[in-house]
């Protein structure tokens, strides 16, 4: 059997890869994804806590389900939001885009 | 090692590397992993370097944070359950979520959050005029 | 006291009031209109004329008016245990006053109309004219020491500036300035004559100090620590002080020639009828003073100084009117040489005697500064007439009876006043007023030297006969120098008899001058004295005393020696400037005189000498010690440096709060512009760097809750 913390620490990782990811690129499609990782690394440790923990109720699966979700919704809006900056900057670099600087 | 876990180390550095590669990869292209690029013309152009200028901060604070973590979640003496999986949880989940004493509110709001999104990113992103 | 019912003393109390309503008018409103202003100054004078002989009139009827005068006061100002008051006095000397002075004032003021006619600043000579006859009312009228002050004042400012009228001349304020100077000497020491009676007796009141005869006692026998004199005498000599001044008696006589640069007729008014008269007669009011004097301690020692002073002063100034050139300043120096005779009365107790020729005197003496000023202005025309005097050529002095002559046949009206006056004035016998009253003064004077055997009345009897002797030459000298013989310059010859107001109030001084004796005419003069029953000046006046004085027994001596010194002093002229009048160019023969001349010309040198004395000094004291060094260098010091020090001050703290104050405020202005230019560094509008610090954050608060407790555990 593995344990649950293996389960747990790859979802650590996971997560702090994504971390990484939006904190250290350039391309707004990228932070995007690196979000979607983070979700992966939640989603992960959700159906780990479920299936080591509570296993005999759904609650767990339908969890994880809805944060697929929310994550589908949310990267429709993220990408919606990209192509509207796209087209008034004509770049997707977040380095560029700091109109709120000062 | 059991077998079932190096399987799982397997998968695991499979999954992780393939968000590293994400993160990592010059060529957005080869990353799509869950997502379509196909609406970034940033394909037609050269690309530039894919880490900004706090990348160096980022690692750290990156592998600070898991450094911190993982201790935790290795040390902590997680209860463990002797149930069982059931057979059949794939119907037990389709149930669940259209049980109005389980989840059928939250999935008919998420579906209702989910057109909300759709509408709103089509608005967005329309062309202007 | 009583007072004669409340009307009579009202009526008193209102003579000096129309000519200061007059000079109010005037001033304030009426400049521009000529006419109004002379009506309104001739009409008040004649209102103060009309309201003076009702009381005049009605005084001479009233008996013992010295005892019971008309008078009235009121209490003014509350100082010590009794106030000072306003309050109005008439006695036999204030009767004969307020005779004199405003009729002869009137006819100065109708005069002035034609004199002045033409000048443009008119109206202002009328107001000061009013303003100064006010004064002098208020002067007669007054009853007590301060307000005869307050008239004595206010006539020296008028006569200042009258003296001073035609203020563009040079000389004229320069005039002025003297005639004021000269007096203020005077003034100042009979201002401490008023504060040291006032001080010894509680009270200035005439009545209360001069009738009273414990009051005098007293004074006479208080010691005044001075020079071992009484109080009495002390204060009759300060009194006496502002009397030399205000009446031009040696040493303070250098003004009133040069106030001859005012206009005639205000030589006429102030300085011949009325305010140097008023001189004489403030010492003759103090008479009183001066007789207690004499019995306590100090003895006679006051009146030797008023008969000396008088008497020097009369012949000193005889003697300079000799060698006088122009008309009005040998007028000038006669006025000098009466008032001395005046005084010398009153200094050998001729109380009576003084009054009389001061009362005389102010007719003749304005009858011929009037001639004389119709003369000026005749020959000033007659100047204009003769086709000169349009700037061209040297200038001509119509005052110089050297450029006049031969005017009896052009200007017989005016020639025949001025002998009256002239004849006046020399003490023809019998038939001028003046031989009666100088007759008096020489008559008391013998008959002290003579009869009584006195040295005091001896003096002054050898020197007023003297100054008689003198007085006759000079006269005639000028009558014939002015209207005898030919003309001697163009303007003379061209010269023109003046206007009706003019030779009006000529004819009507001229009057008085010829008559004006009458009443004075001694007991027992054989024949005339039956005429005018007696001498009813003496009586009258003589009331004014505590002791009616004696009248002195007629004796024919002095009679006869006063008439011959009259008659030699003419004759004398007659021959040297009359029997051959002088011709054009001729010089003067008093020149074979010699340095005699030269020093009479010169005036004794006294003026260049108080020149030396007092004048330059002083101006250079004026100049560099106080305006040079006190005003500049010390009190400008002062102030530059004061405001230096403000200035400097000021930098300092303008530097401080430059640097300091701007300091601190720009300092945190810029601090906080500083920290935000800093700050804003963190606003760095990429949403990554927001996330870090996110990150960031959520890792202490890891460390905070996981990290700490094991840490604790320590």
């Amino acid at each position: 059997m593995v344990p649950l913390s293996w389960y747990l620490l790859v979802a650590a990782a996971l997560f702090c890869i994504g971390v990484y990811g939006v904190l250290a690129r350039r391309n707004a499609i990228a932070i995007l994804m690196a979000i979607e990782l983070m979700l992966n690394a939640v989603n992960l440790s959700l159906v780990a806590f479920w299936r080591y923990l509570h296993p005999a109720v759904t609650t767990g699966q339908v969890f994880a389900l809805f944060v697929l979700v929310v994550a589908a919704a949310e990267a429709a809006a993220g990408l919606a939001l990209i192509i509207s900056i796209y087209r008034n900057r004509e770049t997707v670099d977040v380095e560029n885009i700091d109109l709120l600087k000062g | 090692m059991t077998l079932i876990q190096a399987v799982f180390a397997l998968l695991a550095i499979l999954t992780l590397g393939a968000g590293l590669l994400t993160v990592l990869s010059r060529h957005l292209f080869h990353a799509v992993l869950y997502l379509i690029l196909s609406l970034l013309g940033v394909a037609g152009h050269p690309p530039g370097p894919p880490l900004n200028n706090q990348s160096l901060a980022a690692a750290v604070i990156a592998g600070l944070f898991f450094v911190l973590l993982a201790p935790v979640i290795a040390g902590f003496p997680w209860p463990q359950t002797t149930q069982g999986v059931p057979a059949d949880t794939i119907e037990a989940l389709g149930r669940s979520l259209v049980d109005p004493n389980q989840f059928a509110l939250p999935f008919e709001l998420a579906s209702v959050m989910i057109l909300a999104a759709l509408i709103g990113a089509i608005f967005i992103a329309r062309e202007k005029r | 006291m009583e007072t004669q019912g409340t009307i009579l003393p009202l009526l008193v109390a209102l003579i000096p009031w129309p000519p200061f309503i007059a000079f109010g008018l005037i001033a304030l409103f009426t400049n521009r209109w000529k006419r109004l202003s002379h009506t309104l100054a001739i009409l008040s004078v004649a209102i103060s004329f009309v309201l003076s002989q009702i009381v005049f009139w009605t005084a001479i009827r009233t008996e013992h008016l010295g005892e019971h005068p008309i008078a009235i006061r009121i209490p003014w100002l509350p100082v010590g245990p009794r106030p000072l008051e306003f309050g109005v006095l008439v006695d036999p000397l204030g009767a004969v006053m307020l005779f004199m002075v405003p009729l002869v004032s009137l006819m100065i003021f109708i005069y002035s109309v034609g004199y002045m006619a033409g000048d443009p600043y008119y109206s202002r000579f009328f107001a000061l004219l009013s303003l100064f006859e006010a004064a002098m009312l208020l002067l007669v009228v007054a009853d007590n020491l301060l307000m005869l002050f307050i008239g004595w004042e206010v006539m020296g400012f008028c006569s200042y500036a009258l003296i001073g009228f035609w203020y563009r001349k040079p000389s004229a304020y320069r005039a002025a300035v003297k005639a004021f100077m000269t007096t203020r000497v005077g003034d100042v020491l009979m201002l401490l004559g008023i504060a040291y009676l006032y001080a010894q007796t509680g009270t200035l009141n005439f009545h209360d100090i001069l009738r009273n005869p414990e009051t005098l006692k007293t004074l006479a026998e208080t010691p005044s620590y001075v020079a071992g004199l009484s109080v009495a005498a002390l204060a009759s000599l300060l009194l006496f002080a502002g009397t030399v001044g205000k009446s031009a008696q040696f040493p303070l006589h250098v003004w009133l020639p040069d106030a001859m640069e005012g206009p005639t007729p205000v030589s006429a008014m102030i300085h011949a009828a009325t305010m140097v008269s008023a001189g004489v007669y403030t010492t003759i009011r103090m008479f009183p003073l001066l007789q207690a004097a004499q019995y306590g301690l100090g003895g006679e020692t006051a009146f030797w100084v008023v008969a000396l002073i008088g008497a020097f002063t009369a012949f000193m100034a005889a003697t300079m009117g000799v060698a006088q050139n122009d008309i009005k300043r040998v007028l000038a120096y006669s006025t000098i040489s009466q008032l001395g005779y005046m005084l010398a009365a009153v200094g050998i107790g001729a109380y009576v005697a003084a009054a009389f020729h001061l009362i005389t005197h102010a007719f003749f003496k304005a009858l011929l500064f009037l001639g004389s000023g119709s003369v000026i202005h005749a020959v000033e025309h007659g100047h204009h007439h003769a086709g000169r005097g349009h700037g061209h050529e040297e200038p001509f002095d119509p005052n110089d009876m050297f450029n006049m002559g031969g005017l009896a046949r052009r200007m017989p009206v005016t020639f025949w006043t001025f002998v009256a006056g002239g004849l006046a004035l020399a003490g023809f016998p019998l038939i001028t007023a003046g031989f009666w009253s100088k007759d008096e003064i020489l008559g008391e004077a013998f008959h002290g030297a003579f009869e009584k055997g006195e040295l005091l009345p001896l003096l002054v009897f050898l020197l007023l006969a003297t100054a008689a002797i003198l007085t006759g030459f000079y006269t005639m000298r000028q009558i014939a120098l002015t209207f005898l013989g030919e003309p001697r310059t163009p303007a003379a010859a061209h010269a023109e008899e003046s206007p009706g107001s003019m030779i009006f109030p000529l004819v009507f001084l001229a009057f008085f001058a010829v008559f004006g004796g009458f009443v004075g005419v001694p007991e027992g003069f054989p024949v005339l004295a039956a005429l005018t029953r007696g001498n009813w000046f003496h009586e009258f006046v003589g009331g004014t005393l505590l002791e009616h004085p004696e009248a002195l027994p007629f004796n024919p001596v002095p009679v006869v020696l006063s008439s011959l010194i009259a008659l030699t002093g003419l004759f004398l002229g007659w021959a040297v400037y009359a029997r051959r009048p002088l011709a054009v160019g001729e010089p003067d023969p008093l020149i074979r005189l010699g340095p005699i001349y030269t020093f009479l010309k010169n005036r004794w040198y006294i003026d260049d000498l108080y020149q030396i004395v007092f004048v330059r000094p002083t101006l250079w004291l004026a100049e560099r010690a106080v305006a040079f060094f006190m005003d500049r260098v010390l009190i400008d010091g002062l102030l530059h440096g004061i405001a230096d020090a403000v200035w400097s001050m000021g930098s300092a703290l303008r530097l401080f709060d430059r640097v300091v104050v701007n300091g601190i405020g720009d300092g945190i202005g810029e601090a906080v512009k500083a920290a935000g230019r800093e700050l804003r560094t963190l606003q760095t509008g990429l949403v990554q760097n927001y996330l870090l610090v996110v990150v960031l954050g959520v890792l202490g608060f890891i460390v905070l809750y996981t990290v700490a407790p094991m840490l604790r555990g320590f």
